[in-house]
């Protein structure tokens, strides 16, 4: 059972599509953003997949608990049928593997909770349909200067992957597991990794995040505002929905690992970065994905707050100088 | 250890076997003399000296010429032979060399007597011969001188010599008797005195002899060599008789029977220490024996004590367990049912919220309209003209709807109540998540956790019997636990509920502490101001079932409970009270807990799923 509020002719509204077993839900949901957008919703996933491959939406919205199919699998399936359109899970329950899920298979945006509030629900639709928009922007054109270096970045045999561990023991182990493809170079705190990022420009990090810590995230999401390209794996000992929520809207990370280590899935994750790397140099409108929400008690990688962050963050690696660069260099285009 | 019992039963055999040895070994040492054998040898010996005795008085009675025969001085060597022979044979004395000696001494001083008797019976022989002959010698000289008829012819008086001047010739009519009646009176007492006479007299007729007729020279002549044989052979028998009776004989056999009563003395005491030894022996091994199976009986009857009161002990953990199994259970399901509820109704909530918000964002809309149309109408109404009475009655009523509207300010009313709407969405929504926060079902269970937050929701939980009661709140600076958050929780609830509960009416004051112990290790404490736990009552509280609350009020294992949890958790509770003055339980919690607790919740992991 599909609902959709007539598009007012003339008008290029944004689509949405909110699929929740909760007829009461999408009945809220319609009137949030009726005015507005223009409204799909249905109860049934399978539709919501037919929905999505017989036109364009720009943001799918979808609950985690149904009965046929869960909100994970369905933003999978949603990925690949169309990619561009920007994946919100809303659940009612934080189950944790759920949510793994939904970072390393459906690459969810963000994470939304119910209940909501209308504004706070809005403004994060909002922001999904900009990140959509700018995704099906045209491409631009190859004759853009940097992107032959971009390719000779590409054509490099080994790329640079980072390992962010205190302890080192995670580098060790990567070392021996995923040193045959890249090149893996071990960073014992964050300032070690802004000096790094300054000095070789490189784009995945692996970290592994400390069993308890708000200030992990709050460190991250202070990287991840600085240079959006990065693409962070972490890397835990506990899945900890509240923190998981907190790493994906804030912290943005790319995917999550928990502990023991699972290898080969660890290595597959860290070439997918890497391809998505190579994708978001050719398509740096992509990067708008990597948008991560601001944060309440937010670090600041300038200044004082670097040097919280790691001693060995010395003045000459404060990014704040040559952030902009850094960028250019590394997305092949200048400002 | 399968070993150990047949051990343990080879070594109380062979024990019990040396015993038995033992026994013996002095149960036949004690019996070894035989009172018969020494007296059969003291017989023998007794024997001997009857047969040495007679012996020597057949020698003097042969010596009396009482017995003839020289039978009875042979007979008893064979016997004596024989009787030595058995003595030889005897085992005590063969088989000591002392006795052995003392036989020898015996068969030595025999074989010189037989010597000597022979040697006796060869003179014996000669002498009686000579003596037989004094009469028949006697007789025929006085005979043969008769039939001449010339005894008294002076021709028998010896032609005087030069060398015995002063000799005095004796007749031999005088002197033959005299000669014959002196040599038997020497024979039968050997004197000394009648020896020198006699001697004498021998002498005077060996001189007178030339004198005496051719007839009477020859006898007289033979007579006097007689005479001095009977003189040489008697005093030498004297001397072989002493010798004979010299021998030593019966001390010899006397030395035998003294050695043969001083060994056996010797022996019986030997025998009677031996019995003495095996009373005692036998003594200490039935006091071993009784011993090891009073101790053996002693063991039982403490093992099977020990095994009660194992038993017993187990019964009550079991039954501890049990319950505390149960409990577990109960939580479980109590999460897993919370886990549910926030799905189920959060959906809800989810829409009745969205919806409230929507209505009150339309009821801008909805006022600014009502507000246009009130004053429409009071526009309308108030200016001039004509109308029909029915659009005028309509445009009144209008009027008056909108001025009872206003009168009770319904649309900021509405709002309110929206508002009011969310407000409440928003209690229900926070209760939900804190009930998950607190069973935590959503976390992997032993995580990192700041027991502040542990603290804080145990706080919202507790909130229905907290009302009136001042919480203070004293949190430092502490590390986060790794832990299973949702038992600390229970733990927590307990140490708060049991807190309110001691409270007093009014003025009841909880507090709430937390600092580092020590670098590893973090100290929660929470204490009330409330009756304190009286002393009788203080050992017990840890106890499992053991309660103050009413019936069916408590369960009496929140803090046997709570104390397990910890323990788990390699930590500690306890507890300061003093009694009107209030308690304060503190629980004490390493950063890191033992390596058990996560190998235990990943077995219970398993077994629950």
């Amino acid at each position: 059972m599909s609902a959709v509020t007539p598009p007012a002719p003339g008008i290029d509204k944004p689509t949405l599509l909110f699929i929740d077993d909760e007829p009461a839900i999408l009945a809220a949901l319609r009137i949030v953003f009726r005015s507005t957008y223009q409204v799909v919703t249905t109860t049934d996933p399978g539709e919501a997949l037919a929905l999505l491959r017989q036109r364009d939406f720009d943001v799918v919205v979808s609950d985690q608990r149904m009965p046929r199919m869960q909100g994970v699998e369905l933003l999978h399936e949603a990925r690949s049928v169309s990619p561009h359109t920007t994946r919100i899970l809303l659940t009612g329950y934080s189950d944790a593997e759920a949510m793994v899920g939904a970072i390393n298979e459906g690459e969810v945006y963000r994470f939304a909770h119910k209940p909501w509030d209308n504004a706070q629900l809005k403004g994060l639709v909002d922001e999904a349909i900009e990140v959509a928009r700018q995704v099906r922007r045209p491409e631009l054109p190859e004759a853009v200067p940097s992107a032959a270096a971009a390719a000779g970045d590409a054509a490099e045999p080994r790329q640079l992957v980072v390992v962010l561990d205190g302890s080192s023991k995670l580098y060790a182990a990567a070392k021996a597991h995923l040193g045959e493809g890249v090149d893996l170079r071990h960073a014992p705190d964050l300032g070690e990794v802004v000096q790094l990022i300054e000095q070789q420009a490189f784009g995945v990090l692996v970290c592994a995040l400390d069993a308890y810590s708000q200030d992990d995230s709050r460190r991250l999401h202070a990287l991840k505002r600085a240079y959006p390209h990065l693409l962070v794996i972490a890397v835990c000992d506990c899945t900890d929905s509240d923190r998981l929520v907190e790493l994906i809207n804030h912290a943005k990370i790319f995917r999550f690992v928990k502990k023991p280590v699972p290898w080969a899935l660890l290595s597959r994750y860290v070439a997918s970065a890497l391809a998505q790397l190579a994708e978001v140099r050719r398509n740096p409108a992509l990067l708008c994905r990597q948008a991560a929400a601001p944060m309440e008690g937010a670090l600041a990688l300038q200044g004082a707050g670097l040097s919280t962050l790691g001693a060995a963050a010395s003045p000459a690696a404060a990014p704040g100088r040559s952030f902009g660069a850094t960028l250019a260099r590394l997305l092949g285009f200048g400002r | 250890m399968m070993q150990r019992p047949t051990l343990r039963l080879l070594a109380s055999a062979a024990l019990l076997g040396a015993l038995a040895a033992g026994w013996g070994y002095l149960y036949s040492n004690s019996r070894a003399v035989n009172t018969d054998r020494q007296n059969v040898t003291l017989g023998l010996l007794k024997d001997l000296k009857q047969i040495d005795t007679d012996w020597g008085a057949d020698v003097l009675r042969s010596q009396a010429d009482i017995i003839k025969s020289y039978d009875p001085l042979v007979r008893p060597l064979h016997a004596i032979a024989d009787v030595i022979q058995r003595l030889e044979g005897d085992p005590t004395v063969h088989q000591d060399a002392s006795l052995m000696e003392a036989v020898q001494s015996i068969r030595a001083a025999v074989a010189r007597k037989s010597d000597y008797i022979d040697r006796f019976k060869a003179q014996n022989a000669l002498l009686k011969n000579s003596l037989n002959y004094l009469p028949t010698a006697r007789r025929d000289i006085e005979n043969g001188m008769g039939n001449a008829g010339d005894s008294t012819a002076p021709a028998a008086v010896p032609v005087a010599t030069p060398k015995n001047a002063a000799f005095v010739p004796v007749r031999w009519e005088e002197a033959v008797p005299l000669l014959v009646n002196d040599t038997l009176r020497y024979y039968s007492v050997p004197d000394i005195g009648v020896y020198d006479t006699l001697r004498g007299e021998v002498q005077r007729v060996r001189l007178s002899l030339p004198g005496y007729s051719a007839e009477v020279r020859e006898p007289v002549g033979n007579l006097l060599l007689h005479v001095e044989t009977i003189l040489k052979l008697r005093s030498r028998q004297n001397d072989l008789l002493r010798d004979i009776a010299s021998v030593p004989v019966q001390a010899s056999v006397d030395d035998l029977a003294q050695r043969l009563t001083t060994r056996f003395d010797v022996a019986l005491k030997e025998q009677a220490s031996n019995s003495r030894l095996l009373l005692l022996y036998s003594a200490m091994s039935l006091a071993l024996v009784f011993g090891a199976a009073g101790w053996i009986a002693y063991r039982n009857a403490t093992e099977r004590r020990r095994l009660a009161v194992l038993l017993e002990r187990q019964t009550k953990v079991l039954k501890e367990n049990e319950a505390q199994l149960i409990h577990a259970q109960k939580m479980n399901a109590l999460g897993e049912m919370v886990a549910g509820i926030t799905h189920e109704v959060n959906t809800p909530l989810a829409a009745v919220r969205s919806g409230l918000q929507s209505t009150r964002e339309l009821m801008g809309v909805i006022s600014e309209t009502l507000q246009k149309d009130a004053e429409l109408a009071q526009a309308v109404a108030a200016a001039d003209g004509n109308r029909a009475e029915p659009l005028a009655q309509r445009l009144r009523s209008s009027v008056e709807a909108h001025q009872e509207l206003a009168s009770v300010d319904a649309v900021a009313l509405v709002g309110q109540l929206v508002d009011g709407g969310i407000r409440s969405v928003d209690h229900i929504s926070g209760v939900i998540t804190n009930m998950l926060n607190f069973s935590r079902l959503d976390r992997s269970r032993i995580a990192p956790a700041r027991l502040e937050e542990g603290l804080e929701s145990t706080l919202a939980m507790a909130a229905h019997f907290l009302s009136g009661v001042s919480v203070e709140k004293q949190f430092g600076d502490t590390r986060p636990v790794t832990c299973d958050i949702a038992q600390i929780n229970q733990v927590l609830l307990n140490l708060v509920r049991n807190a309110a509960q001691a409270l007093p009416e009014s003025g009841g004051r909880i507090q709430l502490r937390t600092r580092m112990a020590s670098p590893t290790l973090v100290e929660v404490s929470v204490a009330d101001n409330g009756s304190g736990i009286p002393p009788d009552v203080l050992p017990r509280i840890w106890e499992p079932f053991f309660t103050t609350k009413k019936q069916g009020a408590g369960t009496g294992l929140g803090l046997s409970t709570s104390r397990k949890i910890v323990a788990a958790h390699g930590g500690t509770l306890k507890v300061v009270s003093t009694s009107p003055a209030g308690s304060t339980f503190t629980m004490v919690l390493p950063v890191t807990p033992p390596a058990e607790l996560q190998q235990r919740q990943a077995a219970a992991g398993a077994t629950a799923s």
